[in-house]
């Protein structure tokens, strides 16, 4: 996929998902809000992992009872994968990402196939696999921004920022730019080994 | 307590506590520098009546303030917690606001008996043979704290006989000033307007000061023992460890919501108790100021003294004092009075269905 691919990728993907948009963005806030109404002496002890794992899990529940069921939207319960298939165009995973889109933490085969958009029963096989995920700022205490990504292997085809103005979605291309001579990241990168 | 005779000191700090130079004066008063000059250095000990009321206006305090025979005292040779940057005007316009203030709680507490059970000890180092990290532990035990993070470091010491004064430094190179006068409690002089979590850590930082250090020593030292007493009595080694199991700035954001203490002395505990590498500290500390430049989230109140406005309260509500008796009392204007001891701090706008 080169350049433009990447870029007509992403305004295609960007399109289909318009109307979660506003929906995922105030989910993540509000299941950022609620770990963050936990008792201090409670989220003291917690590690960063047990934090996203809690925010997640929060974030599931808002996504089951806003979107499960409705518009096509469905939620599937893979074993260690939780998704949100939208109308077998868009399969969506949510995590935690880092300041360039990309989550970090250690996969499963099953997620990497995920990440690596291979085909996994249970997911509608022509689905575009993307990451909806949240970065936190420095301090783990506020969100950054809301996040959506195409992964790929060890890197990720594009990213997208949601920004809501006045009341209305929109997205920013914030795909990372690579150094001159090392090329994008592209559907070859499995090539290139897993994490 | 007045006098007959007119009081150089009270003019000076009169003029100190405006931000009048000489200069300022003579212009606002439209007397000459020469004539303020003289009157300050005792030239002129007598000056009419013409001269003082008009000083007294343009200096906005009430013409009894300059005929009070108080003595101004200097700073304490120690116990304050100043940045080197800090300029003599400042300091001069802060240890006018001190000596005033004191001036106010001499007087307040001649009609206000006081006790308190278990009042701030004096432990010297060199006689006990402790550190200030043990002295920090003895003191939580001798208060009966218990463990974990402190909630209120106000209350601790306004229950243990010491008084707290918020001011206006107008200033953030000065946190705090503390000191025993004779026939006082120990008093706190802290700056209102640095964010909680530092006002916190320089209120137990000078608490150091008047449990350890009765007689000044060498100031760095004395300064680096507040500062560890200042760390282990608001972060004990033990009860903190487990919280630094992490020592990351997106972990550490969660502990200092807990421990209401800054990222930055959570970082700095972890090293000093060598949960971290002084490579990793040098890290941490990079990218702290890289993510914080504009100052650190989750802002934690300042912590609000009650015993001075309570004393305050008790000549109003049980001695029947006026607004006005008190600005007698005081030697102040009633606004004055008004704005400094009987104004609550600014609530909170709260909707309620």
């Amino acid at each position: 996929m080169d350049d433009d691919d990447h870029t007509a990728d992403q305004f295609r993907c960007m399109e289909l998902a318009a109307p979660l948009l506003p929906v995922l963005y105030d989910a993540w806030h509000t299941a950022f809000a609620r770990y963050h109404s936990y008792d201090p002496a409670f989220t003291a002890e917690h590690d960063d992992t047990t934090t996203a794992n809690c925010i997640r899990s929060h974030m599931l529940t808002e996504i089951i009872s806003r979107l499960d069921g409705q518009d096509g939207c469905k939620v599937l319960r893979l074993n260690r994968l939780s998704l949100l298939n939208h109308r077998d165009e868009l399969v969506w995973r949510f995590k935690k990402v880092d300041g360039n889109g990309r989550h970090r933490n250690v996969q499963t085969t099953q997620q990497q196939d995920f990440d690596d958009q291979l085909e996994i029963p249970g997911i509608p096989p022509a689905a575009t696999r993307l990451t909806s995920g949240y970065q936190p700022d420095a301090s783990g205490l506020h969100v950054e921004r809301i996040v959506v990504s195409r992964p790929f292997g060890r890197s990720m085809i594009w990213a997208s920022q949601i920004n809501i103005v006045d009341g209305a979605a929109s997205w920013a291309d914030i795909t990372p730019v690579r150094l001159p001579g090392t090329g994008r990241t592209d559907f070859r990168g499995r090539a290139g080994g897993r994490r | 307590m007045t006098a007959e005779r007119f009081n150089a000191d009270m003019l000076k700090l009169a003029r100190d506590a405006r931000e009048f130079t000489q200069a300022d004066l003579a212009e606002a008063t439209g007397f000459t520098q020469a004539l303020i000059s003289k009157i300050e250095n005792g030239l002129i000990q007598t000056p009419s009546d013409d001269v003082v009321d008009k000083i007294a206006e343009k200096l906005r305090f009430p013409r009894a303030f300059f005929f009070q025979s108080e003595k101004q005292v200097g700073f304490p040779p120690f116990h304050y917690r100043k940045r080197q940057k800090l300029g003599a005007k400042p300091l001069a316009h802060i240890g006018a606001i001190i000596n005033i203030r004191r001036q106010h709680v001499a007087k307040l507490l001649r009609s206000y008996e006081q006790t308190a059970l278990k009042p701030i000890p004096q432990i010297d180092l060199d006689e006990s043979g402790l550190t200030p990290e043990k002295v920090a532990e003895r003191l939580r035990a001798y208060w009966m704290l218990p463990r974990g993070p402190i909630p209120n470091v106000v209350e601790i010491i306004e229950e243990a006989g010491g008084v707290v004064i918020l001011a206006r430094f107008g200033t953030d190179l000065l946190d705090g000033i503390s000191f025993r006068s004779v026939g006082l409690p120990p008093l706190f002089f802290m700056n209102r307007d640095v964010p909680g979590d530092r006002f916190r850590f320089s209120l137990a930082h000078e608490l150091g000061h008047m449990v350890m250090h009765t007689i000044p020593a060498d100031d760095q030292k004395m300064e680096q023992e507040a500062h560890r007493f200042a760390a282990a009595f608001l972060m004990p080694a033990s009860d903190i460890r487990p919280y630094l199991k992490d020592v990351k700035l997106s972990a550490l954001g969660r502990v200092k919501s807990y421990w209401n203490v800054s990222i930055k002395s959570l970082i700095k505990r972890a090293h000093d108790l060598r949960l971290i590498t002084d490579h990793y500290y040098k890290i941490l500390n990079i990218n702290y100021n890289k993510s914080f430049k504009e100052g650190e989230p989750f802002q934690i109140p300042v912590e609000q003294p009650t015993k001075l406005q309570s004393i305050v309260r008790h000549h109003i509500d049980r001695l029947g004092y006026t607004l006005d008796d008190l600005a007698s009392l005081l030697c102040m204007n009633s606004d004055d009075v008004q704005r400094a001891y009987l104004d609550r701090p600014r609530l909170q706008l709260v909707v309620s269905n």
